[in-house]
């Protein structure tokens, strides 16, 4: 499933962003007008991709994640998230793991304290921001099992949804006559 | 009939019915039904003998989930004795339970032809309450196996009714026929079974909550744990006892366990918002923080968990931003409604850091306070960039899902609740006072708990620094100074929306507030624009649009009326907030312990008793909350330096009153007003 070239156990870095420090760099001077994500700080795969291939959205996702490395908003919620993903190809999963706040990312099978099972093409859909996956669940689309609270695994990783606005731009246009 | 509903509970699940436990969900404003997890599951069931409707004789709702109806076939009429008596016991918990018990009290045998009808139109409550038909699925009613299955179907999503009876049935589509022969002085029983199954064809909060709930002993359990738990109060005066013995069993009722099981948190009312919603949670929570304090601990989590990660416009979800509904129902799940969740209100955010301060300074929960830091400050960071439309500092709101968001995203969220004194209607963005209150207070407590408990000085001063320049900036662009009180809102060139509304008071809980302008506040809020005699209005007689009937524009609401006295107690004005207190309680006793929504805001004198809003929740948790906000205020509860203090300032009225049992980090405390 994975692009040549990389390693099918991303093991974060950590970016020492821990409590009480981390406040820093969330709070950095607000730049109106212009929309930001929290994690543009973070480093990403190359657009291009490796072996000069297009990059599997969904492996762009979870090694975000792993780049991520440590995030503080999941302090308290050790413990493991897999995503089980249908295709023709078969069923693909991706693990993740935080341990004290540390984050870990691989494609092995283990048990999991919440599972999230839906088909591929649903799922590269939901980390592009075209589909939310909590409606996709409440249609069946998407089965959620275990503890809910850790499916801040990989919420908290999603991204903007396609074509929103950050407040302040939509605010500016509508004032405009 | 008569128009009285029957409404049993619990949490997400509830079923509404007329006095002889009768559905007929198109005959009624209210929505009529058996409800869970937002969606109608029954929208008929209605009971005959012979051919005949029944009469009741009285209703006994025993618990919050339980409800007795004695009945008769027929109309009652005097010198004649009925000879057929029927009881429906009704139950809600896993599932419907109801128990229906026919006696035959002649000396003749009798044939009776017991019928109960049964539809579902799998209704979601957002078409109730819109007055919407939007039917994109099919309909099907099977018999099977001795069951009747109503199902609904729209593409993968499902919901299914399944009813069974113990007592032999002819089942047919529309419902189940008895056909009894019951001898001389005999009875004959049935318990009817009402399953509600989701697309995976569990039951619906098995599949959407990971348990299917409690079954009623279980319940009856717990609520007799939670009552123990609860502080007690010893006092001479009945509508005190009365009010806040019915908060506490309605506060049981209301809990609501979505998503993550072994966590409750209170929802918000019955019957349009028995769900997650942010504002009323947290209220609610802050409200109870003194008695409950575990409310506060799941809503603090369970907001966190929900906090907006990055930008959605149909949802209006920001970074940082906690949320303000969550449904579970049709339209959530095709995205006809942004409920998945919505993060419409501009409220939630500063309300959370200060729900989170309040539940720490009482139970010294420092492990909660650390783990929440990152959505702390992902919060704090909201207030100052994706809520400052305008850049001027100021938390603004202006809706970006132009279909269904709301226009107004403050507490008062009706289309017209924010309008100038002749009645005109600003444009948006809004910045309406009390979230700058808010703002204020949120940060000057994520202060306190950056320079105690993160130890990070640095930002504790930063904090402080921009909440005293909020202050300032507040204290000069929204104070009138021809009225002598704050605007209730900023207009988007800066103009002051000049109405005066109840949202001062909040400004006084917030302490945004200086101490030379806070005299001003109170006596508007206690004179006679304001007051009604019953409390204090959302709206000011006067203004432009005032209507005692006005849902957010004269109707007098428990809870901001808790709120306002907290602020008045804030800045000692100790017996402008014993007033409202004596109204508020006064009035609940006309609603037998258990205050709506909203009533209208007529002058006391005028009516006498608080005349009900027509479609005012009830129960409403932040309504129940308000009575023990009240007693606290009243007691003059507060922790102090770890320890419980009291300054006891309660109206004569009230006789004396000694609260037994209050939790905190110094274990049991205990309050008197003497």
């Amino acid at each position: 499933m994975l692009s040549s070239g990389i390693n099918p156990v991303v093991t974060g870095r950590g970016r020492g962003d821990g409590p009480g420090r981390g406040g820093r760099l969330a709070f950095g001077a607000s730049r109106p007008g212009r929309a930001r994500n929290f994690e543009e700080d973070v480093e990403r795969p190359p657009k291009d991709g490796h072996g000069g291939g297009d990059v599997d959205p969904i492996e762009e996702f979870f090694h975000r994640i792993a780049a991520r490395g440590r995030d503080n908003r999941l302090a308290g919620l050790d413990g493991t998230l897999r995503v089980d993903l249908q295709s023709t190809r078969g069923v693909e999963h991706w693990l993740v793991t935080a341990r004290q706040q540390n984050i870990q990312v691989s494609q092995h099978f283990s048990d999991a304290d919440v599972v999230v099972a839906t088909n591929r093409e649903l799922f590269v859909r939901v980390v592009r921001g075209e589909i939310d996956y909590l409606s996709a669940w409440l249609r069946n689309e998407v089965r959620l099992n275990g503890n809910f609270l850790l499916l801040q695994l990989f919420r908290i990783f999603l991204p903007d949804k396609v074509r929103a606005q950050h407040p302040r731009d939509f605010a500016q246009r509508e004032r405009q006559p | 009939m008569s128009d009285r509903t029957v409404a049993i509970l619990d949490s997400d699940a509830f079923v509404v019915s007329d006095d002889r436990g009768d559905i007929e969900a198109s005959s009624s404003t209210t929505p009529l039904g058996m409800f869970t997890m937002d969606t109608r599951y029954l929208s008929v069931w209605r009971l005959s003998v012979n051919g005949c409707r029944l009469s009741a004789l009285s209703v006994s709702e025993q618990h919050y989930f339980q409800a007795r109806f004695f009945l008769i076939p027929g109309k009652p009429s005097p010198y004649v004795n009925p000879t057929v008596s029927l009881i429906r016991d009704r139950s809600i918990s896993r599932s419907v339970r109801e128990r229906i018990v026919v006696f035959n009290h002649s000396a003749e045998p009798v044939s009776l032809t017991i019928r109960l009808d049964v539809a579902s139109d799998f209704a979601d409550i957002f078409e109730i309450k819109n007055a919407q038909q939007r039917r994109e699925g099919k309909f099907s009613a099977k018999v099977q196996d001795g069951r009747l299955r109503l199902s609904y179907k729209r593409d993968s999503f499902c919901r299914e009714t399944i009813v069974t009876s113990s007592a032999q049935s002819d089942i047919d589509e529309q419902g189940l026929t008895f056909n009894l022969r019951l001898a001389p002085h005999s009875e004959w029983e049935t318990e009817l079974n009402v399953e509600t199954l989701g697309s995976t064809g569990l039951n619906i909060r098995t599949e959407l909550q990971g348990t299917p709930g409690r079954e009623p002993p279980q319940l009856l359990h717990d609520l007799q744990e939670w009552l123990d738990r609860a502080p007690r109060i010893v006092t001479d005066c009945d509508s005190l006892k009365l009010t806040y013995g019915r908060s506490l069993r309605d506060l049981a009722a209301l809990r609501h366990h979505a998503l993550v099981s072994r966590r409750s948190l209170p929802a918000a009312g019955l019957p349009w918002f028995m769900t997650n919603f942010g504002r009323d949670s947290i209220i609610a929570s802050l409200q109870t923080v003194p008695f409950i304090p575990e409310l506060s601990t799941a809503t603090t989590l369970l907001c966190a968990i929900g906090q907006g990660t990055g930008l959605d416009d149909l949802r209006e979800m920001e970074p940082g931003k906690i949320f303000h509904e969550f449904r579970f129902g049709e339209t959530a799940a095709f995205e006809e409604q942004p409920h998945t969740p919505y993060y419409g209100s501009a409220d939630t955010t500063p309300l959370w850091i200060i729900l989170l301060d309040e539940y720490e300074q009482w139970s010294g929960d420092v492990a909660l306070v650390r783990q929440l830091e990152g959505y702390v400050r992902a919060a704090l960071r909201w207030i100052d960039e994706y809520a400052d439309l305008l850049g001027t500092g100021y938390i603004w709101y202006q809706r970006r899902n132009l279909v269904n968001g709301l226009e107004n995203q403050c507490w008062k969220d009706s289309w017209d609740s924010i309008s100038y004194r002749d009645g005109r209607l600003p444009g948006f963005p809004r910045a309406t006072c009390e979230l700058q209150g808010y703002a204020y207070d949120a940060k000057m407590r994520a202060a306190r708990l950056a320079r105690e408990i993160w130890n990070d000085v640095d930002f504790a001063v930063r904090l402080e620094r921009e909440a005293l320049e909020l202050k300032h900036r507040f204290n000069r662009d929204f104070w009138i100074s021809d009225g002598d009180y704050y605007a209730l809102a900023l207009d988007p060139d800066g103009g002051q929306v000049d109405a005066l509304s109840s949202n001062i008071g909040h400004l006084l809980w917030s302490g945004i507030v200086p101490e030379d302008r806070a005299d001003a506040i109170a006596t508007h809020l206690l004179g006679p624009r304001l007051f009604s005699g019953w409390g204090v209005r959302t709206l000011a007689v006067g203004e432009g649009r005032y209507n005692p009937l006005g849902y957010h524009n004269g109707t007098v609401w428990p809870c901001d009326n808790s709120l306002i006295a907290w602020g008045l107690w804030r800045y000692g004005f100790r017996t402008e907030a014993g007033r409202i207190t004596e109204a508020i309680f006064d009035a609940a006793r006309h609603f037998h312990g258990r205050l709506p929504e909203a009533f209208a805001g007529y002058d006391r004198e005028r009516t006498e008793y608080p005349v009900e809003y027509p479609t005012a929740c009830s129960p409403q948790t932040w309504s129940t909350g308000a009575p023990l906000l009240l007693l606290r205020v009243m007691l003059g509860m507060q922790p102090y330096l770890g320890e419980l203090t009291s300054d006891p300032n309660v109206p004569a009225s009230f006789g004396r009153i000694e609260l037994l049992g209050i939790p905190g980090r110094w274990g049991t405390g205990k309050a008197k007003s003497w």
